[in-house]
């Protein structure tokens, strides 16, 4: 049982994700450099925070293309976990494994602050040790939170029960408060707040540890 | 001795096949291919909002322009390709600008093109 970690050009988040999963949670965790395909022997992916490649063109665009990403294309269609963290989050509506896109903040301002957020859905494997309306206490740290999506798929989301959590009070405009999304299936999940950055009760909480728990449960 | 591969002094003498298209100095076969200069403007969707946008047009308003109703910003990507002819070039270019210039479920995008 262990969890991959890619690494893109540009990732910061790496080392973060994976303090919390092996250094608080004792998850066995390995690094996968972007130009790796090999997959095998890892039942959780986590796509980390960063600007990877840059963020040039648009956020997550470029990293679209990595090899590694071919392989993770698979792997979620296999039904292998992916846990898409900030930067992670643009990557994987960009590959399309999540719909919608993610856009500047309302305010323009880069916002590095506390979010307070509602469980919206304890569907997946990812919330269902919460309960419903749940409230924790994540970081955000994004200039590009904003979440966009047609009416149409927002109505899809809500009739899947796709909203995993929404924003007590939104910091960036995101369209119903999102703040992160899972796919139908349920084994993807995206979200811009940091639950890496929320294990260790050193930097201010542990509420982070519901989602690396999951990685695995 | 005039054999042509092998550890011998006149390696530099072997002499290559010349591939038609191949733009090398002195190649009888050499084709031009035509070029194309395009420009792509990607621009956001009406739906979505533009805070930088919305920001330079309250710039515009403290500079003294007045009646700036609307302003939105966009991207605009200049490219050169070589390709067979141009619906070929078109098709080049369009798969590009749907599948990674742009992003549809955010933004439009138009191509301007001509040949070069």
């Amino acid at each position: 049982m262990s969890v991959g970690v890619v690494v893109f050009p540009g990732s910061n988040c790496d080392r973060d994700v994976r303090w919390a999963s092996e250094g608080c949670l004792g998850i066995p965790t390995r690094y996968l450099w972007h130009e790796e395909r090999d997959l095998s022997g890892l039942d959780a992916v986590v796509l980390p925070g960063g600007f990877s490649y840059g963020d040039y063109l648009r956020c997550g665009a470029i990293a679209r293309f990595a090899p590694v990403l071919e392989s993770l294309v698979d792997f979620a269609a296999r039904g292998g976990r992916v846990l898409g963290i900030c930067n992670g989050f643009q990557v994987l509506t960009e590959l399309g494994l999540l719909p919608g896109a993610l856009t500047r903040n309302r305010n323009l301002h880069f916002i590095c602050e506390d979010a307070e957020l509602e469980i919206a859905s304890v569907r997946t494997p990812w919330t269902n040790a919460a309960k419903a309306s749940d409230r924790i206490t994540l970081p955000i740290a994004h200039g590009e939170g904003r979440y966009q999506c047609s009416d149409e798929t927002l109505r899809q989301l809500q009739e899947d029960d796709c909203i995993a959590f929404r924003y007590l009070s939104n910091p960036n405009g995101s369209v119903g408060d999102i703040a992160g999304i899972t796919n139908a299936e349920g084994n993807v999940l995206g979200l811009m707040p940091h639950p890496e950055r929320a294990c260790d009760a050193v930097t201010g909480g542990v509420d982070g540890r519901l989602l690396i728990k999951a990685l695995l449960s | 001795m005039h054999c042509a591969a092998g550890p011998f002094f006149n390696v530099h003498l072997l002499i290559r096949p010349r591939c038609p298209g191949l733009p090398r100095f002195n190649n009888p076969y050499e084709v031009t291919v035509p070029r194309y200069q395009a420009r792509v403007l990607v621009n956001l969707r009406s739906s979505v909002l533009d805070p930088a946008g919305e920001a330079t047009r309250s710039a515009a308003f403290r500079l003294g322009v007045d009646g700036v109703s609307k302003l939105r910003i966009g991207k605009s990507v200049e490219l050169e390709l070589e390709a067979p002819d141009e619906d070929e070039a078109r098709r080049r270019l369009e798969l590009l600008s749907d599948r990674l210039l742009a992003n549809p479920v955010i933004e439009n995008w138009t191509l301007e093109l001509q040949q070069s």
